[in-house]
């Protein structure tokens, strides 16, 4: 559900707000290793990502880890050696993960191993995809998009979307699991992206796992500052390494906003 | 031993037998609109160290052997009233005390004797009387108790847009807010910006920070005790104020002179009265749609059947609302009501007997999708406390209170069509008990000592499955109860002394401990707190709350109790403090209790607070210097870490000037170190963002927060000037009808005070990171116009 960040509205409807940059103090925390790693029903959305972290004030980029030996294994016990198509960027093109999947992640690099697993849940699919012009107000008066999918009664499960902007991924989390729709038709809108007309949106539906699901919840919270519980969000790999393994069933709608 | 016990039997009973002793009890009003007066001091002048305080109901006791005594009521701001009486039977003495400014000028008695600071043994206590600080320059010129009783030492506030506040190191959900006895749950409207208290109701405010009697409990760190108004018992008063962005206006009379009385005060905001000018084009458009308010509404009616029975009713019932058409709405508020009944069963045995509602939800109305969720607490309460005058060196309080609690957490309510499913999580049920006794005891004229105790328990009762978790917060074990059944009990005995040593007219060193445990907890997913915030009771997997403190204070007033002068320094420790692991979902979680994690705290500080009181320059000036720091085996690798109120420092500066009877001035400056934050220590990429990385829980600290708030109030004439015609002598009347202008600024120097600091990717020059403050404020005036008749 989408959090309505009243305070701040608020404070630009009516009030003197103003925001500046300041110089702060902070602490450099060593470089740490930073894993983005997928699998999933669509070939693309299938790899190791592996990046490392960088002190605040300097610039965003991440410099990639190269070398790694990465390797996926499927629940069947078949290995899938990653290979490195780019720096920091580990793929092989036979693995596309299968539905009702565990997957098992294995990094070596430098002599550290990273290990972490997920499972690939059921398929799910997106029955529509609508866009609506916004009544004004508080709302202004773009386009927002509204995702609508059936949720499967028999199983628990947990959601991440993910929105598009003609070509351009919007990074915005939205995560949510069946817990007040569990086997109803549902829908959602997207607030966070907003569409001009003509501009076409792309929605991804993407079934995920519990700790998929924790992880971009987690990193969601924590990346709020106003957030009760600050830290690092929750994650399924060994050694408190950043970032996460997970499995993805994936459906994908585009519509053109008019 | 024998022997000292026989001589301590003879000396008691030959005191009992020389000293037959009677009572003077009765009550002290105000004579010009019949309101109780709280804190009265009757005192025998033929005695020293005798005397008597009268209760919140006004009512007082006393005893004395036969004789002819001189009766001295004293009270600040009041005329001291001498009154001869022989006593030879018990009597009762009620009195009408007459306000100093209701008075003509000529006959003004400027004698006050004003040493109650050093006298009384109530310890880390801060009484308001809401006209003491109506000059007080506010955000928008709303009189605000609550953020006002925070420009005193040991009482931080919460923040701006947070009606929050943090008593000695404690959490904000550790504070026990009473209206007229009811607690109520959730203290601020429009999103924190402003209290639920409508100044022009209340009467009397009293906050405890440490050492509290044993007739209040249930929270850990203090104690905010609000009276009502009871009502113009002499004739009708109207009073009333026009401001920025609210208006008001208060109604009171008699019901029968004298006997009975009521007050009813309204009040609301009217910010989105101006969004319905707004264009209806372009960025504005809908805007008119939009709706923005608060209101809130007190009434309070008392009568007194008998000499010896009084009833009150009083109420509360305020609302926020804000949304969009039908499209989106959001509202919140406290509902209270209170049945009060005072009895005396004879001079020296007082009786308060009370029922209590309190209320708290909110909603969330999404109509664009046809769903709406909400949450809802409900106590019902009942207390029965007496008050007994055992003698003069005894006044003895006892009784028992029992509140039974219902907290619905969440529950979705659903249309035809919509994407969620109706669903409740489940209801927890508790019945909160406990008893109390304690005992004023003056030990001699110059040293007395307030002791006592209070049992306190709590019976979690069941209504469905009761969860069990693991170390990682899974469930663990599940078992069903029948509604009703007892699922877990916790009970506990919470000692509470006071002790005050008088050393001489003008000093005394004062002392206190007390234990105090809490039951039910405040979950808040956000720093600055939200209508949507949830409470939890205490269950198998939540312990109660239970703090420790201790204290100690040197009291010492100077130029003829022309300035106060005090210092207290505390010391607290508060165990099963309650966290929430990273990632946790406190909304509609039924297993919401596997998210929490559990630890302790400590709180420790020096306040100094140097008063003036009198003359026409008043104000005070307050320091704190203070930690409050937590431990949590699951935070921060089990080390102590800075609560995010542990602000090292805490100023504030009040100064009041009247520069004539019609023109006054007030200021007030405030400086506090910034509060603990956790800002990031590093960044790093993932699927196409950038995001931080955390090292430590609060290691950081938001920048220094200042603000200086400046206003001029200019009064009416307050007399009307004619000549006798008889013998040609200027006669000055009071006014009837009396009105003052306010004018205020807040942040006078626009100081850019740091609200939030969000830590981005740049939007001037992608790629580079940023830490963007953000600050609410700047220099915001107001006006506000008030009157009476």
């Amino acid at each position: 559900m989408k959090r309505f960040s009243l305070i701040a509205l608020l404070g630009m409807l009516m009030l003197n707000s103003c925001e500046k940059v300041i110089q702060l103090d902070l602490n450099d925390a060593e470089e740490q290793y930073v894993v983005d790693a997928m699998v999933s029903n669509i070939d693309r959305f299938n790899y190791v990502k592996l990046s490392k972290s960088a002190t605040f004030y300097e610039g965003s980029d991440f410099a990639p880890v190269e070398g790694a030996v990465v390797t996926v294994t499927d629940g069947n016990g078949v290995e899938f050696p990653l290979l490195e198509t780019s720096s920091g960027f580990y793929e092989n093109p036979l693995l596309v993960g299968q539905a009702y999947m565990q997957y098992t992640l294995k990094i070596e690099v430098d002599g550290n191993l990273i290990e972490g697993s997920t499972y690939l849940p059921g398929n799910s699919q997106i029955d529509s995809v609508v866009t609506l012009q916004n009544q004004g107000g508080f709302f202004g008066t773009d386009f927002t998009s509204f995702v609508y999918w059936s949720d499967n009664a028999n199983e628990k499960n947990y959601y991440r979307l993910r929105a598009y902007r003609n070509d351009s991924i919007q990074t915005n989390i939205y995560v949510t699991e069946d817990n007040l729709f569990n086997g109803i038709a549902t829908g959602t809108p997207l607030f966070s992206t907003s569409y001009k007309e003509g501009d076409s949106a792309v929605v991804e539906l993407m079934e995920i796992d519990e700790v998929t699901y924790k992880y971009w919840l987690s990193l969601d919270q924590v990346s709020n500052s106003q957030n009760a519980a600050p830290g690092n969000p929750i994650s399924n790999l060994s050694n408190g390494t950043l970032g996460y393994f997970g499995g993805y069933n994936m459906d994908i709608d585009t519509v053109v906003v008019e | 031993m024998n022997k000292i016990i026989s001589i301590v039997l003879i000396l008691v009973s030959f005191s009992a037998i020389s000293q037959e002793k009677f009572t003077i009890s009765g009550s002290v009003k105000d004579n010009t609109n019949g309101e109780d007066l709280i804190g009265v001091n009757v005192l025998v002048k033929e005695i020293e160290g005798s005397g008597a305080a009268t209760n919140v109901y006004g009512y007082y006791s006393i005893s004395v052997p036969a004789g002819t005594y001189t009766l001295l009521y004293r009270y600040v701001g009041y005329t001291i009233i001498e009154e001869t009486v022989t006593i030879t039977e018990d009597i009762i003495k009620n009195m009408e005390l007459v306000p100093e400014s209701a008075q003509l000028e000529e006959f003004k008695v400027t004698a006050q004797k004003d040493d109650e600071n050093i006298k009384s043994n109530e310890i880390s206590t801060i009484k308001f009387d809401p006209k003491e600080i109506e000059t007080i320059p506010v955000l928008f010129g709303e009189k605000d108790i609550l953020k006002t009783i925070t420009l005193l030492p040991g009482v931080k506030t919460g923040g701006e847009g947070n009606s929050g506040f943090f008593v000695r190191g404690g959490g904000a959900d550790q504070n026990l807010i009473l209206l007229d006895g009811a607690p109520v749950y959730n203290a601020s409207h429009l999103l924190g910006f402003f209290s639920v208290f409508n100044s022009d109701a209340l009467k009397d405010i009293n906050l405890i920070k440490g050492g509290m009697p044993a007739e209040y409990g249930g929270r850990v760190s203090s104690v905010m005790d609000i009276k009502m108004k009871e009502g113009n018992s002499k004739g009708l008063s109207v009073s009333g104020g026009i401001g920025t962005i609210s208006s008001k206006l208060t109604v009171e009379a008699p019901i029968v002179k004298d006997k009975g009385s009521f007050i009813i005060s309204a009040r609301r905001t009217y910010a989105d009265v101006f969004l319905r000018f707004a264009p209806d084009e372009g960025s504005t458009e809908g805007l008119k749609e939009s709706v923005l308010y608060f209101y809130d509404l007190n009434a309070k009616a008392n009568y007194a059947i008998t000499e010896k029975d009084r009833i009150f009713l009083s109420g509360y019932f305020g609302r926020d609302k804000f949304g969009f058409g039908d499209q989106f709405g959001f509202d919140w508020g406290n509902a209270t009501g209170t049945v009060r009944w005072n009895h005396i069963y004879n001079s020296k045995l007082f009786s308060n007997t009370s029922f209590m509602y309190s209320n708290y939800d909110y909603r969330i109305n999404i109509g664009a999708a046809g769903f709406s969720f909400g949450s809802t607490i409900q106590d019902f309460n009942f207390k029965q406390d007496f008050q007994y005058f055992a003698n003069d060196k005894h006044n003895v309080k006892f009784g028992i209170n029992l509140v039974h609690h219902t907290f619905s957490p969440g529950e979705v309510e659903v249309q035809e069509g919509s994407p969620l499913l109706a669903s409740e999580v489940q209801n927890s049920l508790g019945l909160e008990g406990a008893a109390y006794i304690s005992d004023e005891f003056k030990i001699s004229p110059l040293f007395n000592i307030v002791f006592g105790v209070r049992y306190s328990n709590y019976a979690a009762l069941g209504n469905g499955n009761i969860f069990e978790y693991d170390e990682d917060g899974n469930v663990s074990d599940t078992t069903f109860y029948e509604k009703g059944q007892v699922t877990k009990w916790y009970h506990g005995i919470e000692p509470r002394l006071a002790m005050n040593y008088i050393i001489n007219d003008v000093s005394s060193v004062k002392a206190s401990y007390a234990r105090n445990n809490q039951y039910v907890h405040l979950l808040s997913n956000s720093t600055t707190g939200s209508p949507t915030d949830i409470w939890l009771p205490s269950s198998n997997n939540i312990k109660p709350q239970i703090s420790d403190q201790v204290t100690l204070g040197y009291f010492r007033n100077f130029r003829k109790n022309m300035f106060e002068f005090s210092v207290e320094g505390y010391y607290k420790t508060l165990d099963n403090m309650i966290d929430y692991r990273t990632g946790a979902e406190l909304n509609f979680n039924a297993t919401v209790e596997g998210e929490l994690v559990y630890g302790e705290g400590r709180a420790y500080g020096v306040e100094l607070l140097l008063r003036k009181k009198k003359g026409d320059f008043t104000g005070w000036v307050g320091y704190t210097l203070s930690r409050s720091q937590r431990q949590f085996k699951e935070i921060n690798n089990g080390d102590w870490f800075s609560a995010r109120q542990d602000r090292i420092h805490d100023i504030s500066v009040v100064l009041m000037y009247s520069f004539t009877e019609r023109l006054k001035a007030s200021a007030s400056w405030v400086y506090y170190t910034g509060d603990a934050a956790t800002f990031p220590s590093g960044k790093y990429e993932m699927d196409g963002a950038v995001y931080n990385y955390f090292t430590e829980r609060n290691g950081n600290r938001m920048p220094d927060y200042h603000r200086l708030d400046a206003g001029v109030t200019l009064y009416g004439k307050e007399f009307k000037t004619s000549v006798d015609p008889d013998s040609g002598e200027e006669i000055k009347t009071k006014k009837r009808f009396q009105s003052n202008w306010n004018f205020s600024v807040y942040n006078a120097y626009a100081r850019e005070n740091a609200y939030q600091i969000n830590f981005r990717d740049s939007e001037t020059n992608p790629g580079q990171s940023e830490a963007v403050q953000l600050s609410l404020f700047k220099v915001i005036p107001s006006i506000t116009y008030s009157f009476n008749f």
